[in-house]
C-alpha cells in the first residue's frame, strides 16, 4: 500500500552538515550501550552513526455516518495517512544511513508523540487541579464534573489567589498545574501527531565479501531493525540478517451503538469483536505483504499495538468521546523481516531470558 | 584519615574494585543561569539563539565546576555524571535555568589492583585532567575491556520556536505540516552537529585525546521554562553522549579473550 514519494532532497541543512562532517573526521556516534557495543562489533559490524527521521502529521480523521444497523468500517484515509507519516519518518532515516554508507540500522525505536494535542493537555492540567484542590480541602461547586468545562480555569485561578493571599506571599507564582513537567507537552494543533525515528546505522567491517554478497535488502538499501544490540549479535551468529523494518496498519471506525449491549444480557458484543478482529487481520496480512516483498523468508519480534487514537476527544465528554462519537481504534503490527545468511550459522543454546519490557522498542508511545 | 563519598552501589563499587579502580569521592558542579525575560520570545519558527546559548553556558560550567573539585581530589576520572537542569520564573518573568552535574570521583590504585593492570598507564587525559563520563561503573569496566577509554561528556543542544500561526493553512487536511518537520528535525541534527562541534573544538583531531566515537548517544526534548500548554510551543533539544578512545594497544587492560554477552534487562526502551 505503499504510494509515498521519496523526495531524495529531504534532508535538513544540518542533517547533511553532520553527516558530512562525521564522515570528514571518521567519528561514529551511536545510542547503543557499551554492551550492545561490543556486540556489534563482536558480530563483524562498526556502528557508523545514529541516524532519525521526522515527521510532524496533521491526522483530520473524516468520522462517516452509518446507518444504525451498519456495523464499524475501516477508516482508510487515516490508516494511509498514519501509515504515510511513519514511512516519510523511517525513509528520512534510512536517507541519512544512505549518506553515510552504511549496512544497516539496528535499535531502531519509532515513537509517535501524540501530546500535542491541546485538548489532552488541558484534561491534564484540569487533573492536576482537581488534585490540588480536593487536598486543600476546596468546596466544589455542583455541576463541576459534567457541564463546568469551560468555567474550571476560572475557578481554578480564583482558588490560587486565595491560596498565595492566605499564605501571604507577594507575588503570585504560577500554579502547580500550569508548571512544564519533564516531559514535553507543548501544543502544536489539535490533531497533530509527531512521529519520529531513530536508530544507529551500522557497516560490515570487511564490507563485501566471497560468500556475503552485502548486507543491504533487495532493493539495495540499508536494511532497518528495532533488534538491539544483544539480539541482533544473537540473531548473525545463528545464521540470520535482517532485511528489513516491516509494517501493517489499519485504523477502524466502530459506532457508538455498536459498543453496548442490545439488551440487558450477557452477551459478546460481535460487531465489536468483529471490528477488532477484523482491523488486527487487515493489519497483519499487510505485514505478511511487505515482507514477501523483501523475500524474507521470517518475521522475528512482531509485535501488536492497539491504540485508541481519540483525536476527536471532546472537553464537554470530559475525555471518553467514544461513546458519543464512536471508537477509533489503530492496529500497527510490526516486525523486524529475516532471511538466512549464506554461510549459516551455529544454534546458540536457548537462555535464561527474564523479560520485563513490557513496552517493546516498536510500540508506538502516547496514550 | 579521609573519607571517600560515593553514590556507588556495592555491585558496582567491587566491579569498579576489581578493575583497580577506587573511588574518591563525589564530585558536584552547579551553576544558576539568567536567561532573559520570558515575554521578550518571539514566536517564529527558528532557533532561538540567546537561550541556546544561554543553556548551552549553564551546562558546560557546571561541568568544568565538577571537573575541577575532580582535579583537586587527584583523581583519574569521573564515571556515572548525570546533568540535571531545572527551569524557574524568579519574580514573575526573570527565567532562570538550574544547572547541576554530579558524578563519582575514581582514582587507579596501584597498591591494590590485580596484578596483570599494575603496570597498566593512567587514563587522565593528555592535558593530566581526568577524564569523564555518563557511563556507570560496570558500563565504564566493559569499555575497558573492549579496548576504548572514555574522553568526556559529549553533550549539543538548540532551543526552537514554532509558530502557531502555520497551522490555518492545513485546517481539515490529513497531510504533514512540513514547517513543522523542517524544524525540528533541524533542531535535532542541530543538537547532534553542536556536540561533534564543541568536542573537535577541545579535543582536535591529531591530538592523543581526539575521540573516536560517541556510545550511549540520546537526543531529549524538554518544553523549555514557561512555555508549554498556554505559550507557543518553545522546544529544547539536547543531544548527550559519552566520547570514546581506543586505549593505547600494549595496555593490558585489553581482554584478548572473547567478549561475552552478558544478560540485559531492558527497562528504558
Amino acid at each position: 500500500m505503499s504510494e509515498a514519494k521519496i523526495d531524495h532532497d529531504d534532508l535538513p541543512v544540518h542533517a547533511k552538515a553532520r553527516l558530512a562532517e562525521m564522515r570528514e573526521r571518521k567519528l561514529f556516534t551511536s545510542d547503543l550501550s557499551v554492551n550492545e557495543f561490543v556486540l556489534v562489533r563482536e558480530a563483524g559490524f562498526d556502528p557508523v552513526g545514529m541516524v532519525m527521521g521526522v515527521s510532524i502529521y496533521q491526522i483530520a480523521p473524516q468520522i462517516p455516518s452509518l446507518r444504525s444497523d451498519e456495523p464499524g468500517r475501516e477508516l482508510v484515509d487515516t490508516t494511509k495517512a498514519l501509515y504515510h507519516a511513519r514511512e516519510l519518518a523511517m525513509n528520512r532515516m534510512e536517507e541519512e544511513a544512505e549518506e553515510l554508507g552504511a549496512d544497516g540500522i539496528i535499535g531502531v525505536r519509532l515513537t509517535v508523540n501524540l501530546s500535542t494535542d491541546p485538548n489532552r493537555v488541558a484534561w491534564k492540567q484540569y487533573r492536576a487541579w482537581s488534585k490540588w484542590s480536593s487536598a486543600l480541602g476546596f468546596r466544589r461547586p455542583m455541576g463541576i464534573n459534567a457541564g463546568y468545562w469551560d468555567g474550571w480555569a476560572q475557578l481554578a485561578a480564583q482558588q490560587w489567589t486565595q491560596y498565595t493571599q492566605q499564605m501571604g506571599w507577594q507575588q503570585v507564582p504560577i500554579p502547580p498545574w500550569q508548571r512544564p513537567t519533564g516531559q514535553a507537552a507543548y501544543q502544536l494543533g489539535t490533531n497533530t501527531a509527531e512521529f519520529i525515528a531513530i536508530g544507529t546505522a551500522i557497516r560490515h567491517r570487511t564490507g563485501w565479501s566471497a560468500t556475503e554478497k552485502h548486507y543491504r535488502n533487495k532493493k539495495g538499501k540499508p536494511f532497518q531493525s528495532d533488534l538491539s544490540g544483544q539480539d541482533f549479535w544473537m540473531l548473525i551468529r545463528t545464521g540470520f540478517r535482517p532485511v528489513g523494518f516491516v509494517m501493517g496498519n489499519c485504523v477502524y471506525y466502530v459506532p457508538p451503538n455498536m459498543l453496548q449491549a442490545p439488551a440487558r444480557s450477557s452477551e459478546e458484543l460481535h460487531w465489536y469483536t468483529h471490528a477488532l478482529y477484523d482491523a488486527r487481520e487487515l493489519a497483519i496480512e499487510r505485514l505478511q505483504d511487505e515482507a514477501e516483498d523483501l523475500d524474507a523468508t521470517g518475521i522475528v519480534g512482531v509485535t501488536i499495538a492497539e491504540e485508541q487514537h481519540s483525536w476527536r476527544t471532546n472537553p464537554w465528554n470530559i475525555g471518553n468521546a467514544a461513546l458519543q462519537t464512536g471508537e477509533v481504534i489503530e492496529l500497527f503490527v510490526i516486525g523486524t523481516a529475516v532471511v538466512p545468511t549464506e554461510s549459516g550459522g551455529e544454534l546458540g543454546k536457548p537462555q535464561l531470558v527474564l523479560s520485563a519490557n513490557d513496552l517493546p522498542p516498536s510500540k508506538v508511545e502516547g496514550e | 584519615m579521609t573519607v571517600a563519598l560515593s553514590e556507588l552501589g556495592v555491585t558496582e563499587f567491587l566491579t569498579l574494585a576489581r578493575a583497580g579502580f577506587l573511588p574518591c569521592g563525589l564530585v558536584t558542579g552547579s551553576c544558576v543561569y539568567s536567561a532573559g525575560s520570558q515575554y521578550t520570545w518571539r514566536v517564529h519558527t527558528g532557533e532561538i539563539q540567546t537561550l541556546s546559548t544561554a543553556l548551552r553556558s549553564a551546562r558546560m560550567t557546571a561541568i568544568t565546576r565538577m571537573r575541577e573539585q575532580a582535579i583537586q581530589l587527584g583523581a583519574d576520572g569521573v564515571v556515572d555524571v548525570r546533568l540535571e537542569v531545572e527551569h524557574h520564573l524568579w519574580r514573575g518573568a526573570r527565567q532562570v535555568a538550574k544547572c547541576i552535574a554530579v558524578g563519582t570521583a575514581v582514582t587507579f590504585d596501584r597498591e591494590h589492583a590485580p596484578h596483570a593492570l599494575a603496570r597498566a598507564p593512567s587514563l587522565c587525559l593528555d592535558n593530566g585532567h581526568p577524564f569523564d563520563s555518563d557511563l556507570s561503573g560496570s558500563d565504564f569496566v566493559t569499555l575497558l575491556a573492549a579496548g576504548y577509554r572514555p574522553i568526556t561528556v559529549a553533550m549539543g543542544n538548540c532551543v526552537y520556536g514554532l509558530d502557531p500561526r502555520t497551522l490555518r493553512t492545513y485546517r481539515g487536511k490529513d497531510d504533514e505540516i512540513r514547517e513543522y518537520t523542517t524544524a525540528f528535525f533541524d533542531a535535532r541534527e542541530l543538537a547532534m552537529e553542536r556536540l561533534q562541534e564543541d568536542l573537535f573544538e577541545h579535543y582536535p583531531r591529531d591530538t592523543p585525546d581526539c575521540p573516536t566515537g560517541i556510545v550511549g548517544m540520546t537526543v531529549s526534548e524538554a518544553t523549555y521554562g514557561g512555555s508549554g500548554a498556554s505559550g507557543p510551543p518553545i522546544v529544547e533539544f539536547m543531544a548527550l553522549g559519552t566520547a570514546i578512545a581506543p586505549l593505547a594497544a600494549d595496555d593490558p587492560r585489553r581482554t584478548h579473550t572473547r567478549v561475552k554477552p552478558t544478560m540485559v534487562v531492558p527497562l528504558d526502551r
